[in-house]
Protein backbone atom coordinates (compact mmCIF):
# COMPACT_ATOMS: atom_id res chain seq x y z
CA UNK A 1 0.00 0.00 0.00
CA UNK A 2 1.51 3.32 -0.96
CA UNK A 3 2.60 5.31 2.77
CA UNK A 4 0.16 8.12 1.18
CA UNK A 5 -2.80 5.83 1.40
CA UNK A 6 -2.04 3.88 4.31
CA UNK A 7 -1.25 7.03 6.17
CA UNK A 8 -4.52 8.58 5.19
CA UNK A 9 -6.61 5.31 6.19
CA UNK A 10 -4.89 4.98 9.96
CA UNK A 11 -5.78 9.01 9.81
CA UNK A 12 -9.22 8.53 8.36
CA UNK A 13 -9.85 5.73 11.64
CA UNK A 14 -9.17 8.29 14.31
CA UNK A 15 -10.98 11.02 12.60
CA UNK A 16 -14.32 9.15 12.35
CA UNK A 17 -13.94 8.38 16.10
CA UNK A 18 -13.29 12.00 16.74
CA UNK A 19 -16.04 12.93 14.65
CA UNK A 20 -18.39 10.33 16.21
CA UNK A 21 -17.67 11.93 19.79
CA UNK A 22 -17.70 15.18 18.65
CA UNK A 23 -20.86 14.80 16.94
CA UNK A 24 -22.49 13.30 19.78
CA UNK A 25 -21.04 16.17 21.87
CA UNK A 26 -22.61 18.70 20.21
CA UNK A 27 -26.06 17.65 20.71
CA UNK A 28 -25.32 17.35 24.22
CA UNK A 29 -23.98 20.61 24.34
CA UNK A 30 -26.79 22.25 22.72
CA UNK A 31 -29.54 20.50 25.01
CA UNK A 32 -27.44 22.15 27.68
CA UNK A 33 -27.51 25.43 26.21
CA UNK A 34 -31.46 25.17 25.52
CA UNK A 35 -32.09 24.36 29.18
CA UNK A 36 -29.34 27.17 30.20
CA UNK A 37 -31.41 29.82 27.73
CA UNK A 38 -34.63 28.34 29.31
CA UNK A 39 -33.52 29.02 32.70
CA UNK A 40 -32.07 32.82 31.90
CA UNK A 41 -34.89 34.22 29.57
CA UNK A 42 -38.10 32.41 31.47
CA UNK A 43 -36.13 33.42 34.59
CA UNK A 44 -37.28 29.62 35.68
CA UNK A 45 -34.47 28.82 38.72
CA UNK A 46 -32.12 25.72 37.55
CA UNK A 47 -33.33 24.00 40.80
CA UNK A 48 -36.60 24.13 39.88
CA UNK A 49 -35.64 22.75 36.45
CA UNK A 50 -34.09 19.91 38.33
CA UNK A 51 -37.01 19.42 40.31
CA UNK A 52 -39.67 19.58 37.64
CA UNK A 53 -37.82 17.03 36.01
CA UNK A 54 -39.04 14.71 38.82
CA UNK A 55 -42.61 15.15 37.06
CA UNK A 56 -41.37 14.39 33.92
CA UNK A 57 -41.46 10.80 32.62
CA UNK A 58 -38.63 9.12 34.44
CA UNK A 59 -36.34 8.20 31.40
CA UNK A 60 -36.66 12.06 29.49
CA UNK A 61 -35.66 13.26 32.99
CA UNK A 62 -33.11 10.84 33.21
CA UNK A 63 -31.91 12.20 29.46
CA UNK A 64 -32.11 15.79 30.62
CA UNK A 65 -30.14 15.64 33.47
CA UNK A 66 -27.36 13.40 32.16
CA UNK A 67 -27.02 15.50 29.17
CA UNK A 68 -26.64 18.61 31.61
CA UNK A 69 -24.33 16.71 33.75
CA UNK A 70 -22.49 15.67 30.62
CA UNK A 71 -22.00 18.91 28.35
CA UNK A 72 -18.81 20.26 29.32
CA UNK A 73 -17.20 17.13 27.98
CA UNK A 74 -19.03 18.27 24.61
CA UNK A 75 -16.70 21.36 24.64
CA UNK A 76 -13.38 19.68 25.78
CA UNK A 77 -14.34 17.22 22.64
CA UNK A 78 -15.83 19.54 20.21
CA UNK A 79 -12.40 21.54 21.18
CA UNK A 80 -10.47 18.71 20.31
CA UNK A 81 -12.40 17.76 17.19
CA UNK A 82 -12.13 21.40 15.47
CA UNK A 83 -8.73 21.67 16.46
CA UNK A 84 -7.22 18.39 15.11
CA UNK A 85 -9.34 18.57 12.16
CA UNK A 86 -8.79 22.20 10.47
CA UNK A 87 -5.80 24.10 12.82
CA UNK A 88 -2.76 22.15 10.73
CA UNK A 89 -3.82 23.71 7.66
CA UNK A 90 -5.45 26.78 8.56
CA UNK A 91 -3.30 28.55 10.81
CA UNK A 92 -5.71 31.17 11.64
CA UNK A 93 -8.71 29.15 12.98
CA UNK A 94 -5.94 28.00 15.34
CA UNK A 95 -5.11 31.44 16.36
CA UNK A 96 -8.75 32.22 16.75
CA UNK A 97 -9.50 28.84 19.21
CA UNK A 98 -6.01 30.01 20.87
CA UNK A 99 -7.28 33.44 21.44
CA UNK A 100 -11.03 31.94 22.58
CA UNK A 101 -9.28 29.46 24.96
CA UNK A 102 -7.28 31.75 26.89
CA UNK A 103 -7.96 31.64 30.67
CA UNK A 104 -8.64 35.05 30.92
CA UNK A 105 -11.63 35.01 28.26
CA UNK A 106 -12.97 32.42 30.12
CA UNK A 107 -13.18 33.27 33.04
CA UNK A 108 -14.56 36.68 31.80
CA UNK A 109 -17.19 34.38 30.03
CA UNK A 110 -17.81 32.39 33.20
CA UNK A 111 -18.26 36.03 35.26
CA UNK A 112 -20.77 37.32 32.43
CA UNK A 113 -22.82 33.98 32.76
CA UNK A 114 -22.50 33.55 36.75
CA UNK A 115 -23.47 37.65 37.19
CA UNK A 116 -26.39 37.29 34.78
CA UNK A 117 -27.74 33.98 35.52
CA UNK A 118 -26.97 34.20 39.57
CA UNK A 119 -27.03 30.81 39.79
CA UNK A 120 -23.95 28.96 41.15
CA UNK A 121 -24.53 25.99 39.36
CA UNK A 122 -23.78 27.65 36.31
CA UNK A 123 -20.41 29.05 37.66
CA UNK A 124 -19.20 25.97 38.26
CA UNK A 125 -20.39 23.84 35.43
CA UNK A 126 -19.00 26.75 33.43
CA UNK A 127 -15.45 26.22 35.34
CA UNK A 128 -15.90 22.50 34.43
CA UNK A 129 -15.83 23.63 30.65
CA UNK A 130 -12.48 25.48 31.62
CA UNK A 131 -10.61 23.06 33.16
CA UNK A 132 -11.47 20.64 30.59
CA UNK A 133 -11.13 22.84 27.33
CA UNK A 134 -7.62 23.67 28.94
CA UNK A 135 -6.59 20.49 29.39
CA UNK A 136 -7.80 19.22 26.18
CA UNK A 137 -5.43 21.91 24.64
CA UNK A 138 -2.01 21.01 26.46
CA UNK A 139 -3.30 17.35 25.77
CA UNK A 140 -3.04 18.34 21.81
CA UNK A 141 -0.02 20.49 22.09
CA UNK A 142 1.64 17.51 24.03
CA UNK A 143 0.24 14.98 21.55
CA UNK A 144 1.33 16.53 18.37
CA UNK A 145 4.63 16.80 19.55
CA UNK A 146 4.73 12.30 19.96
CA UNK A 147 6.30 10.74 17.12
CA UNK A 148 4.39 7.07 16.08
CA UNK A 149 7.78 6.17 16.43
CA UNK A 150 8.27 6.77 19.88
CA UNK A 151 5.12 4.86 20.44
CA UNK A 152 6.65 1.77 18.39
CA UNK A 153 10.16 2.18 20.09
CA UNK A 154 8.31 1.58 23.21
CA UNK A 155 6.18 -1.53 22.02
CA UNK A 156 9.06 -2.84 20.91
CA UNK A 157 10.41 -2.70 24.13
CA UNK A 158 7.62 -4.83 25.78
CA UNK A 159 6.37 -2.43 27.70
CA UNK A 160 2.32 -1.97 27.91
CA UNK A 161 -0.01 0.16 26.43
CA UNK A 162 -0.85 1.88 29.66
CA UNK A 163 2.34 2.47 30.33
CA UNK A 164 3.13 3.86 27.32
CA UNK A 165 0.87 6.42 27.71
CA UNK A 166 1.96 7.04 31.30
CA UNK A 167 5.39 7.75 29.44
CA UNK A 168 4.30 9.65 26.50
CA UNK A 169 1.95 11.52 27.42
CA UNK A 170 1.62 12.23 31.47
CA UNK A 171 5.45 12.65 31.98
CA UNK A 172 5.71 14.72 28.58
CA UNK A 173 2.89 16.76 30.14
CA UNK A 174 5.29 16.75 33.71
CA UNK A 175 8.34 17.46 31.46
CA UNK A 176 6.56 20.22 29.57
CA UNK A 177 4.29 22.45 31.56
CA UNK A 178 6.61 21.29 35.11
CA UNK A 179 6.48 24.43 35.87
CA UNK A 180 2.83 25.35 35.84
CA UNK A 181 2.09 22.64 38.91
CA UNK A 182 -0.65 26.07 39.53
CA UNK A 183 -2.78 26.46 36.56
CA UNK A 184 -2.12 22.20 36.28
CA UNK A 185 -4.18 22.36 39.82
CA UNK A 186 -6.56 25.03 38.96
CA UNK A 187 -7.46 23.07 36.12
CA UNK A 188 -8.16 20.09 37.85
CA UNK A 189 -10.19 21.78 40.63
CA UNK A 190 -11.87 23.67 37.68
CA UNK A 191 -12.55 19.76 36.30
CA UNK A 192 -13.92 19.01 39.70
CA UNK A 193 -15.79 21.16 41.49
CA UNK A 194 -19.06 20.85 39.07
CA UNK A 195 -19.33 17.21 40.53
CA UNK A 196 -20.49 18.93 44.12
CA UNK A 197 -23.57 19.35 42.24
CA UNK A 198 -24.35 16.28 42.28
CA UNK A 199 -23.80 16.31 46.20
CA UNK A 200 -26.43 18.99 46.41
CA UNK A 201 -29.80 19.18 47.45
CA UNK A 202 -32.81 21.19 45.58
CA UNK A 203 -31.58 24.12 47.65
CA UNK A 204 -28.57 24.53 46.00
CA UNK A 205 -26.52 23.78 49.36
CA UNK A 206 -23.46 21.47 49.20
CA UNK A 207 -23.01 18.89 51.37
CA UNK A 208 -19.60 18.01 51.24
CA UNK A 209 -18.83 14.41 50.16
CA UNK A 210 -19.93 12.71 53.79
CA UNK A 211 -20.37 9.19 53.80
CA UNK A 212 -24.20 9.45 54.58
CA UNK A 213 -24.56 11.74 51.67
CA UNK A 214 -23.08 9.41 49.44
CA UNK A 215 -25.46 6.96 50.14
CA UNK A 216 -28.18 9.10 49.32
CA UNK A 217 -26.84 9.82 46.19
CA UNK A 218 -26.22 6.28 45.34
CA UNK A 219 -30.57 6.08 45.79
CA UNK A 220 -30.94 8.72 43.73
CA UNK A 221 -31.33 7.29 40.27
CA UNK A 222 -30.89 10.15 38.09
CA UNK A 223 -27.85 11.24 39.63
CA UNK A 224 -26.69 7.76 39.80
CA UNK A 225 -27.54 7.79 36.15
CA UNK A 226 -25.41 11.32 35.37
CA UNK A 227 -22.39 9.86 36.71
CA UNK A 228 -22.83 6.82 34.90
CA UNK A 229 -22.90 8.70 31.67
CA UNK A 230 -19.61 10.58 32.83
CA UNK A 231 -17.85 7.40 32.61
CA UNK A 232 -19.38 6.54 29.26
CA UNK A 233 -17.71 9.84 28.00
CA UNK A 234 -14.30 9.28 29.53
CA UNK A 235 -14.33 5.74 27.92
CA UNK A 236 -15.17 7.52 24.91
CA UNK A 237 -12.39 10.16 25.45
CA UNK A 238 -10.03 6.91 25.91
CA UNK A 239 -10.88 5.50 22.73
CA UNK A 240 -9.97 8.67 21.25
CA UNK A 241 -6.45 8.20 22.86
CA UNK A 242 -6.53 4.64 21.81
CA UNK A 243 -7.42 5.98 18.13
CA UNK A 244 -4.28 8.57 18.66
CA UNK A 245 -2.10 5.73 20.05
CA UNK A 246 -2.60 3.61 16.79
CA UNK A 247 -1.73 6.24 14.76
CA UNK A 248 1.35 5.18 12.92
CA UNK A 249 3.10 6.52 9.87
CA UNK A 250 5.88 3.83 9.42
CA UNK A 251 6.69 2.81 6.30
CA UNK A 252 7.21 -0.33 5.58
CA UNK A 253 9.72 -1.65 3.59
CA UNK B 1 26.45 -26.41 11.85
CA UNK B 2 24.66 -24.18 13.53
CA UNK B 3 21.36 -25.13 15.57
CA UNK B 4 18.50 -23.91 14.12
CA UNK B 5 16.92 -21.49 16.64
CA UNK B 6 13.57 -19.88 14.96
CA UNK B 7 11.89 -21.53 12.34
CA UNK B 8 9.09 -19.52 10.02
CA UNK B 9 6.52 -21.52 8.36
CA UNK B 10 4.01 -20.28 5.59
CA UNK B 11 3.84 -16.61 6.86
CA UNK B 12 2.23 -14.66 5.12
CA UNK B 13 1.13 -10.97 6.27
CA UNK B 14 -2.01 -8.53 5.15
CA UNK B 15 -2.48 -5.38 5.26
CA UNK B 16 -6.56 -4.89 5.03
CA UNK B 17 -6.83 -6.49 1.79
CA UNK B 18 -2.94 -6.47 0.70
CA UNK B 19 -0.90 -9.55 0.43
CA UNK B 20 2.88 -8.26 1.98
CA UNK B 21 4.41 -11.40 2.75
CA UNK B 22 3.58 -14.67 0.63
CA UNK B 23 4.29 -18.33 2.51
CA UNK B 24 7.67 -16.93 3.60
CA UNK B 25 9.90 -20.19 5.03
CA UNK B 26 12.74 -19.19 6.63
CA UNK B 27 14.94 -20.61 9.52
CA UNK B 28 17.54 -18.68 11.87
CA UNK B 29 19.93 -20.25 12.95
CA UNK B 30 21.51 -19.34 16.60
CA UNK B 31 24.81 -16.99 16.74
CA UNK B 32 24.57 -16.01 13.41
CA UNK B 33 24.09 -13.10 11.32
CA UNK B 34 21.13 -13.31 9.00
CA UNK B 35 20.48 -10.13 6.79
CA UNK B 36 17.45 -10.11 4.86
CA UNK B 37 17.59 -7.67 0.95
CA UNK B 38 15.34 -6.54 -1.52
CA UNK B 39 14.37 -3.61 -3.31
CA UNK B 40 12.15 -0.87 -1.27
CA UNK B 41 8.68 -2.62 -0.47
CA UNK B 42 9.16 -5.89 -0.86
CA UNK B 43 8.29 -7.07 2.88
CA UNK B 44 11.57 -6.57 4.97
CA UNK B 45 10.79 -4.56 7.68
CA UNK B 46 7.00 -6.40 7.63
CA UNK B 47 8.92 -9.67 7.82
CA UNK B 48 10.85 -8.23 11.10
CA UNK B 49 7.66 -6.60 12.71
CA UNK B 50 5.89 -9.78 12.44
CA UNK B 51 8.06 -11.93 14.39
CA UNK B 52 8.12 -9.52 17.24
CA UNK B 53 4.22 -8.78 16.36
CA UNK B 54 4.15 -5.18 15.98
CA UNK B 55 2.80 -5.86 12.64
CA UNK B 56 -0.31 -6.90 13.92
CA UNK B 57 -0.90 -3.49 16.29
CA UNK B 58 -2.46 -1.24 13.44
CA UNK B 59 -6.11 -2.03 12.66
CA UNK B 60 -6.03 -4.36 9.44
CA UNK B 61 -2.97 -5.55 9.68
CA UNK B 62 -3.08 -9.67 10.05
CA UNK B 63 -0.49 -12.48 10.37
CA UNK B 64 -0.93 -15.97 9.25
CA UNK B 65 1.56 -18.76 9.69
CA UNK B 66 3.47 -20.29 12.66
CA UNK B 67 6.77 -18.87 14.11
CA UNK B 68 8.71 -21.63 16.17
CA UNK B 69 11.07 -20.65 18.82
CA UNK B 70 11.82 -22.84 21.72
CA UNK B 71 9.28 -25.21 21.03
CA UNK B 72 6.66 -22.33 20.83
CA UNK B 73 4.95 -20.36 18.43
CA UNK B 74 5.28 -16.53 18.52
CA UNK B 75 2.06 -16.39 16.71
CA UNK B 76 -0.19 -18.12 19.25
CA UNK B 77 -2.75 -15.99 20.94
CA UNK B 78 -0.86 -17.49 24.01
CA UNK B 79 1.97 -16.35 23.58
CA UNK B 80 2.78 -13.44 26.44
CA UNK B 81 3.17 -10.54 23.85
CA UNK B 82 4.74 -8.33 25.98
CA UNK B 83 7.38 -10.98 26.74
CA UNK B 84 7.79 -11.39 23.56
CA UNK B 85 9.11 -7.93 22.58
CA UNK B 86 11.37 -8.02 25.33
CA UNK B 87 13.07 -11.36 24.17
CA UNK B 88 13.49 -9.72 20.27
CA UNK B 89 14.67 -6.79 21.04
CA UNK B 90 14.38 -4.57 17.60
CA UNK B 91 15.91 -1.61 15.96
CA UNK B 92 14.35 1.01 13.87
CA UNK B 93 15.43 2.86 10.97
CA UNK B 94 15.22 6.19 12.11
CA UNK B 95 16.25 6.21 16.19
CA UNK B 96 13.60 5.93 18.81
CA UNK B 97 15.42 8.24 21.15
CA UNK B 98 12.67 9.98 23.48
CA UNK B 99 12.65 13.33 24.01
CA UNK B 100 11.31 13.98 27.27
CA UNK B 101 13.45 11.47 28.83
CA UNK B 102 17.35 12.17 29.85
CA UNK B 103 19.95 10.18 27.64
CA UNK B 104 20.36 7.98 31.29
CA UNK B 105 16.60 7.85 30.95
CA UNK B 106 16.31 6.58 27.81
CA UNK B 107 18.84 3.59 27.84
CA UNK B 108 17.30 2.72 32.10
CA UNK B 109 13.66 3.30 30.61
CA UNK B 110 13.22 -0.37 28.97
CA UNK B 111 15.65 -2.42 32.01
CA UNK B 112 13.44 -0.41 34.90
CA UNK B 113 10.13 -0.94 33.87
CA UNK B 114 10.38 -4.56 32.64
CA UNK B 115 12.09 -4.69 36.31
CA UNK B 116 15.07 -6.29 34.62
CA UNK B 117 17.66 -4.26 36.64
CA UNK B 118 16.79 -2.11 40.04
CA UNK B 119 18.49 -0.18 41.91
CA UNK B 120 22.84 0.61 41.75
CA UNK B 121 22.62 -2.23 39.17
CA UNK B 122 20.72 -0.07 36.38
CA UNK B 123 23.75 2.85 36.59
CA UNK B 124 26.07 -0.04 36.24
CA UNK B 125 24.06 -1.70 33.20
CA UNK B 126 24.15 1.82 31.55
CA UNK B 127 27.94 2.03 32.01
CA UNK B 128 28.43 -1.70 30.61
CA UNK B 129 26.38 -1.12 27.64
CA UNK B 130 27.36 2.16 26.92
CA UNK B 131 31.22 0.87 26.71
CA UNK B 132 30.02 -2.11 24.78
CA UNK B 133 28.82 0.69 22.19
CA UNK B 134 31.52 3.02 22.13
CA UNK B 135 29.49 5.66 24.06
CA UNK B 136 30.75 6.03 27.25
CA UNK B 137 33.72 8.38 26.51
CA UNK B 138 32.07 10.92 25.00
CA UNK B 139 28.76 10.77 27.10
CA UNK B 140 29.44 9.89 30.31
CA UNK B 141 30.11 13.74 31.51
CA UNK B 142 26.20 14.38 29.91
CA UNK B 143 24.41 11.28 30.69
CA UNK B 144 21.66 13.95 31.92
CA UNK B 145 21.29 15.78 28.79
CA UNK B 146 18.39 15.90 26.20
CA UNK B 147 19.04 13.41 23.20
CA UNK B 148 18.23 15.81 21.29
CA UNK B 149 22.11 17.37 21.14
CA UNK B 150 23.57 13.63 19.94
CA UNK B 151 23.88 13.13 16.18
CA UNK B 152 21.93 10.59 14.42
CA UNK B 153 24.40 7.80 14.98
CA UNK B 154 24.91 8.87 18.39
CA UNK B 155 21.38 8.28 18.88
CA UNK B 156 20.73 4.87 16.92
CA UNK B 157 23.98 3.94 19.38
CA UNK B 158 21.78 4.50 22.56
CA UNK B 159 18.96 3.02 21.25
CA UNK B 160 21.29 -0.05 20.71
CA UNK B 161 22.49 0.37 24.41
CA UNK B 162 18.79 0.47 25.42
CA UNK B 163 18.23 -2.77 23.41
CA UNK B 164 21.65 -4.50 24.99
CA UNK B 165 20.21 -3.48 28.51
CA UNK B 166 16.85 -5.79 27.78
CA UNK B 167 19.15 -8.87 27.70
CA UNK B 168 17.58 -9.96 23.93
CA UNK B 169 17.32 -13.61 23.24
CA UNK B 170 17.13 -12.14 19.53
CA UNK B 171 18.34 -8.59 17.35
CA UNK B 172 16.02 -7.63 15.11
CA UNK B 173 17.67 -4.54 13.46
CA UNK B 174 15.79 -2.43 10.58
CA UNK B 175 18.40 -1.32 8.37
CA UNK B 176 20.35 0.48 11.41
CA UNK B 177 22.45 2.03 9.19
CA UNK B 178 20.66 3.72 7.12
CA UNK B 179 20.64 7.13 8.32
CA UNK B 180 23.90 7.25 10.24
CA UNK B 181 27.54 8.46 8.59
CA UNK B 182 30.44 5.94 7.68
CA UNK B 183 32.29 6.01 10.86
CA UNK B 184 29.29 5.32 12.69
CA UNK B 185 28.14 2.46 10.15
CA UNK B 186 31.29 0.72 10.73
CA UNK B 187 30.65 0.73 14.35
CA UNK B 188 27.80 -0.75 13.89
CA UNK B 189 28.74 -3.83 12.03
CA UNK B 190 31.22 -4.80 14.16
CA UNK B 191 28.57 -4.50 17.07
CA UNK B 192 26.37 -6.83 15.17
CA UNK B 193 29.73 -9.51 14.47
CA UNK B 194 30.04 -9.03 18.50
CA UNK B 195 26.49 -9.59 18.63
CA UNK B 196 26.18 -12.46 17.00
CA UNK B 197 28.79 -14.35 19.01
CA UNK B 198 26.08 -14.41 21.86
CA UNK B 199 22.37 -14.48 20.07
CA UNK B 200 21.00 -14.61 16.26
CA UNK B 201 20.88 -11.14 14.50
CA UNK B 202 18.04 -10.81 12.14
CA UNK B 203 18.80 -7.27 10.03
CA UNK B 204 17.12 -5.86 7.04
CA UNK B 205 19.44 -3.85 4.43
CA UNK B 206 19.43 -1.79 1.24
CA UNK B 207 22.49 -2.23 0.75
CA UNK B 208 24.09 -5.66 -1.14
CA UNK B 209 27.39 -4.85 -0.27
CA UNK B 210 26.38 -4.57 3.26
CA UNK B 211 25.01 -7.70 3.60
CA UNK B 212 27.86 -9.47 2.20
CA UNK B 213 30.16 -7.71 4.04
CA UNK B 214 29.07 -9.11 7.48
CA UNK B 215 26.38 -11.56 7.56
CA UNK B 216 26.74 -15.74 7.34
CA UNK B 217 23.23 -15.97 5.75
CA UNK B 218 21.52 -13.95 3.47
CA UNK B 219 17.29 -14.04 2.12
CA UNK B 220 16.12 -12.63 -0.49
CA UNK B 221 12.48 -10.70 -0.50
CA UNK B 222 10.95 -9.82 -3.50
CA UNK B 223 7.52 -8.44 -3.67
CA UNK B 224 6.52 -10.50 -0.41
CA UNK B 225 7.88 -13.44 -1.93
CA UNK B 226 11.26 -15.14 -0.37
CA UNK B 227 13.36 -15.90 -3.56
CA UNK B 228 16.61 -17.51 -2.43
CA UNK B 229 17.65 -18.02 0.94
CA UNK B 230 21.22 -19.61 2.20
CA UNK B 231 24.95 -18.61 2.84
CA UNK B 232 25.76 -15.38 1.92
CA UNK B 233 28.99 -16.75 0.10
CA UNK B 234 26.47 -19.01 -2.23
CA UNK B 235 23.74 -16.77 -2.53
CA UNK B 236 26.40 -14.02 -3.96
CA UNK B 237 28.53 -16.03 -5.98
CA UNK B 238 26.23 -18.66 -7.20
CA UNK B 239 22.16 -17.45 -7.16
CA UNK B 240 20.07 -19.99 -8.22
CA UNK B 241 18.12 -17.60 -9.43
CA UNK B 242 17.86 -15.71 -12.26
CA UNK B 243 15.90 -13.02 -10.28
CA UNK B 244 18.74 -13.00 -7.34
CA UNK B 245 21.04 -12.63 -9.49
CA UNK B 246 19.46 -10.06 -11.43
CA UNK B 247 19.26 -8.00 -8.02
CA UNK B 248 22.57 -8.92 -6.85
CA UNK B 249 24.05 -7.73 -9.83
CA UNK B 250 22.25 -4.54 -9.71
CA UNK B 251 19.99 -4.83 -12.74
CA UNK B 252 17.23 -3.63 -10.96
CA UNK B 253 16.58 -2.58 -7.50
Amino acid sequence: MPRREFRNRTNHSMMLSLYLLASFSFILLVSYLLVLAFHIFYNISLSQILQDMTYLPETLGLVLISLLTAAPFSGAATYIFISRKHTRSNPGIRRLLNWLVRTPVLLIGVGFLYVFSGQKIIMFTSLFFIGAIKLSQRWIQISEKIRSLEIEGMQAMGLSRAVIAYQLFIRRYYKTYGGHFVSTFLYLVALVTPFLFLFSDSDGDFHYLSLEFFFHIAKDQQKTASLALVFVLLHLLRAVLDSQMNYHEVEYG
Amino acid sequence: MAKTIMDIKDLEAWSDSRKILDRVNLGVENKKILSIIGPRGSGKSTLLRCINRLFEERQGNRVEGEIWFNGKNLLSSHYNLLKLRRNFSMIFAEPTTFSHLSIFENIALGMRLNRIESGAHIGEAVEKALIQVGLWDDLRQNLNRYPQRLSAGEKQLVCIARSLCLKPKVMLMDEVTSRVGLQVTLQIEQLIREFSEKFPVIFTTSSRKQAARISDRTAFLLDGELIEVGKTSDLFMNPKDTRTEDYITGRFG
